[in-house]
């Protein structure tokens, strides 16, 4: 079986460093970027953004409702994927987002993982 | 819900040798999953409506993610391709009682199925791939996001836990830090005296910082 990275973002504020050269970090801070931004925000693209109208729902609708939404957002990012995602209330009222993501930079082709295994004659 | 088949596999090249024939693998199959879906007016479906939605859409070829309960299955988008109607129940008035649908499901972008919270690889040990010398995709592997960790967040494998390095700011080793500060008070003996300095200048900035 193919061991793909998975990487964890969450929706906790951290300053974006403009001069990150690692392209996986940098697709990473992307995706974190899409996460904390609210849709409708973006003029000409209200479409942008996570939808906050869900934390105004039960949390667990929020729940079910979460895999869905990150999914649309991440779209923006097309190199990423979303794998999971979890919705905690904090005793302060806020929410906070954990996502698991993949990503197909810089992982090997998964084609032909048992290609080199030599042939018995 | 019920009947749920999801299939994957490979495409095999037959291998012809003087003493027998073996097989190779080409390409991956794509993810199939087909399903049977109940409807039924008793639990409030418009069973006629539904059922037709879900031919239509078959017709249009509709993609999206496939979600059991609030994980993704595949993490890869599935297209509908086929949807066929079986055993509809009608009441003698023509109104729909219950019908079965069944549908198939293609992958149709890249990604696998989702194997991240399950259990181990069934301990089938991986063989070390050989690398290309001076790739670019090996040398873009080297750099780990766990010695950047820039982006606030961790990384894992989808066959262990998760390593957290969040809220952790990426600090040089010892080596690094003594090398830059041997190269601040050169730089620095440089500055005062207009040539370079002597390795005693050097020392003698080193100790008062």
């Amino acid at each position: 079986m193919n061991i793909m990275t998975q990487y964890q973002i969450d929706n906790v504020n951290y300053p974006i460093d403009f001069q990150e050269s690692d392209i996986v970090a940098r697709t990473l801070q992307n995706a974190k970027n899409l996460l904390m931004c609210r849709m409708g925000e973006v003029p000409y693209d209200r479409l942008r953004g996570f939808d906050q109208s869900l934390f105004d729902l039960p949390i667990d609708e929020l729940r079910d409702e979460l895999v869905p939404e990150l999914d649309r957002v991440m779209e923006w990012e097309p190199d990423v994927e979303v794998v999971d995602a979890e919705a905690t209330l904090l005793p302060n009222g806020e929410i906070y987002i954990k996502v698991i993501l993949e990503t197909s930079v810089g992982e090997e082709e998964e084609e032909g993982e048992y290609d080199d295994e030599e042939d018995e004659d | 819900m019920k009947n749920i088949q999801i299939k994957a596999g490979s495409n095999l090249k037959e291998n012809k040798k003087k003493k027998k024939s073996t097989v190779k693998r080409e390409s991956a199959k794509p993810i199939e999953v087909s399903i049977t879906i109940e409807l039924n007016a008793l639990v409030g479906c418009n069973v006629r409506h539904d059922a037709l939605v879900l031919l239509k859409e078959a017709g249009k070829g509709a993609k999206g993610y496939f979600y059991i309960g609030r994980k993704k299955l595949t993490t890869c988008k599935l297209m509908l391709v086929d949807a066929t109607l079986k055993n509809p129940d009608f009441t003698a008035s023509g109104a729909w009682v219950k019908a079965e649908v069944t549908l198939t499901l293609k992958q149709c972008s890249k990604g696998t199925i989702n194997v991240s919270g399950g259990g181990g690889d069934g301990g089938r040990k991986k063989k070390k791939k050989k690398k290309k010398k001076g790739s670019k995709k090996a040398s873009v592997r080297s750099t780990s996001p766990v010695s950047s960790p820039s982006y606030g967040g961790s990384v894992s494998t989808s066959s262990g836990s998760t390593k957290s390095s969040k809220g952790t700011a990426y600090t040089p080793p010892n080596s690094t830090k003594s090398q830059t500060k041997s190269a601040n008070a050169e730089a620095k003996a440089y500055m005062q005296s207009g040539k370079k300095a002597s390795t005693a200048q050097v020392n003698q900035l080193k100790k008062t910082g």
